[in-house]
């Protein structure tokens, strides 16, 4: 990102703000049409996180409702001192990490989920080089691509997620998740690697990657 | 002012021979647009490439990204529909049910009766399976049972609401636990 894009980038962000917290304040004094445009501004933002985070659509819908929710009824706390989505974002956070938590309790362990990945794994890996069929490749490689995602920790994908598709800084990520931005970085980084570690036995090291796969990597 | 009669003359014969230059132009190059097309197909194979390359952990991530987005998309009409309305009816429910602090207002005002004098800082109601009740004159042993042992007047002195904590016996608290049916 070029200077001027950063910088439009940080005013875009100031007037938003600015937006949130007049919204904020007439949603303070019982205003609830502007708790409504507060929703609306941030309802698929939300609701993208706690599903990059639960991975699961209705879970998904739920937290994201709920995070509003616990949002409205807190709003008389909430002093100003971060930014309201930062805010938000951190309650939508913690509900999904207790909506996996409670998953968790109910399902025990996903042992599907971890079939699914070394079948794919091992499909992959030799299918490729037998069979150059794209088609076939591309959805092998999605399937391994997506599993690993999910193979991830919570915490580890909940920091993608904020990272990848939230797009916030080093710093946003920090507020959100309560930590320091050391912390976050390391976390970052320690995600990626396990998303590489995960994805080790399909592409060795070193390797380059199958001529019949190019195709599907690149639409994948 | 009259136009002069070899002025479409010369139009004409400027449009013809642009015409003629152009038609000699690509004539010329017949033999180079397959060479063209060859280098316009390098740079797709050799952005592919690029993105061939690009760490698998990096393709995971993109991929991730687009089933994000894919869903967002897939969910549009349903946050037109239905999403605000929604949080609407769930804010209109959470206020119509007791919260945690009514369900601890409505166990001492049962335990105790009008005995028990209110001066408790109300932390706000939160979700919480445990209260912690510091109450002046209480015993602290574990296990003991508040209605059992209360005698004479008691005062709340403090609540507060701390979701899991572990409580020692020295503590110099009791634990109140909730039952559902607490406020019923």
């Amino acid at each position: 990102m070029s200077n001027r894009d950063s910088r439009q980038s940080k005013e875009t962000r100031a007037r938003e703000n600015a937006i949130d917290r007049e919204l904020v304040a007439q949603a303070k004094k019982g205003d609830r049409q502007a708790f409504g445009r507060l929703v609306e501004r941030y309802q698929q933002r939300v609701y993208a996180l706690s599903y990059g985070i639960v991975r699961q659509r209705e879970d998904a819908w739920d937290v994201a409702q709920e995070a509003f929710v616990k949002a409205y009824r807190n709003l008389g706390r909430f002093e100003g001192n971060s930014a309201f989505y930062t805010w938000l974002y951190r309650i939508a956070y913690n509900l999904s990490i207790d909506a996996l938590r409670d998953r968790a309790r109910r399902e025990t362990v996903d042992i599907d989920e971890n079939r699914k990945l070394e079948e794919a794994l091992a499909k992959a890996g030799r299918r490729p080089l037998e069979h150059p069929d794209e088609m076939a490749a591309r959805r092998e490689l999605s399937t391994v691509l997506q599993t690993a995602m999910r193979k991830l920790s919570d915490k580890h994908r909940a920091i993608i997620v904020l990272r990848e598709i939230q797009g916030l800084s080093y710093e946003e990520m920090a507020e959100v998740l309560g930590i320091s931005k050391g912390t976050v970085m390391s976390r970052l980084f320690h995600a990626r690697q396990n998303l590489q570690t995960l994805l080790a036995p399909y592409v060795k090291k070193g390797e380059d990657v199958p001529q019949s796969l190019k195709l599907a990597l690149r639409t994948a | 002012m009259t136009k002069r009669q070899d002025d479409k003359y010369i139009e004409a014969s400027v449009e013809e021979l642009l015409t003629e230059d152009a038609a000699q132009e690509i004539a010329q190059r017949e033999g180079e647009w397959n060479a063209f097309t060859s280098a316009v197909f390098a740079r797709i194979d050799e952005e592919d490439l690029g993105v061939a390359r690009m760490p698998m952990e990096d393709q995971a991530i993109d991929l991730f990204r687009q089933e994000v987005a894919g869903e967002l998309a897939d969910l549009a009409p349903r946050f037109e529909e239905g999403f605000k309305e929604g949080v609407e009816q769930r804010i209109w429910n959470a206020a119509r049910e007791p919260t945690v602090m009514d369900r601890v207002r409505g166990f001492f005002d049962r335990a105790f009766g009008e005995r028990v004098g209110w001066s408790v800082g109300w932390a706000g109601a939160m979700a919480a399976a445990l209260a912690i009740v510091t109450i002046t004159g209480m015993p602290t042993e574990p296990g003991t049972q508040i209605a059992e042992n209360i005698t004479g007047e008691v005062s709340v002195k403090s609540l507060s609401f701390e979701g899991t904590v572990t409580v020692m016996p020295n503590d110099g608290v009791t634990v109140v636990w909730l039952s559902d049916d607490a406020s019923s």
